[in-house]
């Protein structure tokens, strides 16, 4: 159990510090600075800094407040996890298989997985999937992951 | 002049060239309304097709394309929380909650008219003023721009009223995020980690995706019960016309307003909408119905984005320099047409101009038309299973985000922006000033550097500049009322 409402804060301290850090290895273009006053370390240095002390005005925000110290709630449930891996997996898939054979894969595997039953969801699904390469492939030209397998094989 | 816009309106509604239009509309909602499938990249998918046309009709078609596609994106926006295109994230914020509440047919209903008055009011204020109009705009140098993307930003506030300090710590991240890729102007690599895709930075229809496709799906997964529809209640009324009494004033200002930002250059229809929701919720007596469904919220983005369309066009008719993305693609069609926008465009082609003006008009109603006649039909998205809607967000999610640049590498892009917008959910972080800050960053960045090029180093251009001044003032006039109101609140 931890306090959202701090762990959050400190970790964009963190990550600000980070940027603070990597921030002075920009390189310096060869034809020297134009503007000496504001060069292409300003306005990130500007941001992480405010970002900081936003981070620090939220953390004594939350003491001040008393807000709840432990919220029990789990920020990924079981089916926000499964929702996670299915868009991972997808994208994957679409990278290998492109996205006519993907997608049909993707949306049987999600309908198995929720124990779907229905034929009528299938059939939906395949539907949907065929139309939406339908639109994008044929009717508006705009090219669809063709997958690493697969290259050529729509044409 | 007359003469000339009732030939247009002839030639608009002639046999050979309405079915162009309506088509060029029709598309232009459906590419809108597909999530990753922006107005510009509608107008440039269909650019082809004009190749073999006459320039009126080859006109004609783009800009119902245009004006369909700025239309479109708040149908996705307002059912399935997935903003279309950029220009129509703002309509999220009440469409979607509208929706909620089982009234998707009146959001879309108010959303076509607030668009139809946004696009009708901008083409009549191009027909009348836009050489003033352009005269204005082309007063605008980097520190005006600057200003007016200082402006902008203000907003993070307005919209993150429940806590500021939150809406801040998202905007700094969006803004580090606008940070990613070549500095603009001296085009130092910064946080590219030597990975070639971060170059030219981080696309914002990915990041749009993600914070708002993506995190609505991982959302909706967790709360997923079989039995239950995306709408369980479920209103078919359109709008009344006390909702058209109560939301005109808003619409007309925020048309206005739009079409003003439209004819200054590099501040598109994401920007206006934004700017004018904005203003609507600062003006309101009840600003705190803003976010929860207001109408007037969504009534003031819809019409602001949509006035963007003849405001953007007054640069680029009048002067030959394309105020948008948009613009820069109709240029080319005019380009291909053998025409060559500009001041001579007028006393050369006026048949060509006017036929443009008319078209707008025309496209404008036809836009009205489809999109009462096919709420009915959109609406049946609502009544689509969660369970089925769910991996329909996220196919659509991740094919918008391989268009943009046919990149798996954007695809990665939006599922991180997903995860991050639905983890900062959790944490009640609003997510739209990060996209706010992406869209304004760079604008802001850029110009404020180039301000200090200009004068040696000295912020004295803040106050020097009486349009920067103006919107300076106007910033800190939109984050003290913010604060009051907070305070009263």
């Amino acid at each position: 159990m931890f306090n959202r409402g701090v762990v959050f804060p400190v970790l964009m301290i963190v990550v600000s510090a980070i940027i603070l850090a990597v921030i002075p290895q920009f390189s310096v273009p060869s034809y020297g600075q134009q503007d000496a006053s504001v060069g292409a370390k300003f306005f990130p240095t500007v941001l992480a800094i405010a970002q900081i002390l936003i981070c620090i005005a939220l953390l004594i925000q939350q003491r001040a407040k008393k807000i709840e110290a432990i919220e029990s709630e789990k920020i990924f449930s079981k089916m926000s996890l499964f929702g996670l891996c299915f868009l991972i997996t997808y994208a994957v898939l679409i990278h290998l298989l492109g996205y006519l054979v993907a997608s049909l894969i993707a949306f049987t595997l999600y309908l198995a997985y929720l124990k779907t039953k229905k034929p009528s969801y299938y059939l939906f699904a395949y539907v949907f999937v065929v139309a939406i390469y339908y639109l994008f492939g044929h009717v508006f030209v705009i090219s669809l992951p063709e997958g690493v397998f697969f290259r050529g094989f729509y044409d | 002049m007359i003469d000339y816009l009732l030939g247009g309106l002839g030639a608009a509604f002639s046999l050979s060239i309405f079915p162009v239009l309506v088509f060029g509309v029709l598309g232009g909602i459906i590419l809108g309304a597909l999530p990753g499938l922006t107005a510009t990249m509608g107008v440039a998918i269909l650019l082809p097709f004009t190749f073999g046309m006459a320039p009126i009709a080859a006109m004609v078609m783009l800009i119902g394309v245009y004006i369909g596609g700025i239309y479109g994106g708040s149908i996705a926006a307002i059912l399935l929380k997935t903003p279309g295109t950029p220009a129509s994230a703002a309509s999220v914020l009440d469409g979607y909650a509208l929706t909620l509440k089982g009234e998707a047919a009146r959001a879309l209903s108010i959303s076509v008219v607030a668009s139809f008055i946004g696009g009708l009011i901008s083409t009549i204020v191009l027909i009348a003023i836009a050489p003033m109009l352009a005269k204005f705009a082309l007063r605008f140098s980097a520190p005006e721009y600057f200003a007016l993307a200082l402006f902008g930003l203000t907003i993070i506030a307005s919209v993150s009223s429940n806590n500021i300090l939150k809406g801040l710590l998202a905007g700094t991240i969006g803004l580090l995020v606008s940070t990613v890729g070549l500095d603009p102007i001296t085009s130092v690599p910064r946080f590219t980690f030597g990975i070639m895709d971060l170059y030219n930075g981080i696309n914002v229809i990915p990041v749009l995706i993600g914070l708002f496709a993506i995190s609505e799906a991982l959302n909706q997964l967790e709360n997923l019960n079989l039995k239950t529809k995306v709408a369980e209640k479920f209103n078919s009324k359109l709008m009344s016309l006390k909702d058209l009494k109560n939301i005109l004033p808003t619409t007309i200002k925020s048309a206005l307003l739009g079409t003003s930002i439209g004819a200054v250059p590099g501040a598109g229809a994401d920007i206006s909408a934004f700017v004018c929701y904005n203003e609507a919720k600062r003006a309101s007596k009840n600003p705190e119905e803003f976010g929860n469904g207001s109408i007037k919220g969504l009534a003031a983005a819809e019409s602001g984005n949509n006035g963007v369309t003849g405001g953007s066009l007054v640069p680029l008719l009048t002067l030959g320099v394309p105020g948008d993305a948009v613009s820069a693609v109709l240029l080319g069609a005019l380009i291909v047409q053998g025409l060559t926008p500009g001041p001579l465009l007028f006393t050369q082609n006026p048949e060509i101009v006017y036929g443009i003006f008319s078209s707008m008009l025309v496209a404008n109603i036809v836009m009205l038309l489809i999109g009462l006649f096919g709420i009915r039909f959109f609406c049946q998205i609502t009544k689509v299973p969660k369970l089925l809607m769910i991996p329909i967000i996220i196919f659509l999610s991740i094919v918008g985000a391989y268009a943009i640049n046919n990149s798996m590498f954007d695809v990665g892009i939006a599922i991180v922006f997903g995860v991050l917008g639905f983890i900062l959910g959790k944490l009640k972080i609003p997510t739209s000033p990060i996209l706010l800050a992406i869209i304004l960053g760079p604008m802001a960045e850029t110009n404020l550097r180039r301000s200090l090029l200009m004068y040696d180093g000295s912020w004295s251009f803040l106050y020097e500049r009486p349009i920067a001044l103006a919107f300076i003032a106007m910033a800190i006039f939109s984050l003290w009322s913010t604060i009051r109101r907070n305070k009263k609140g």
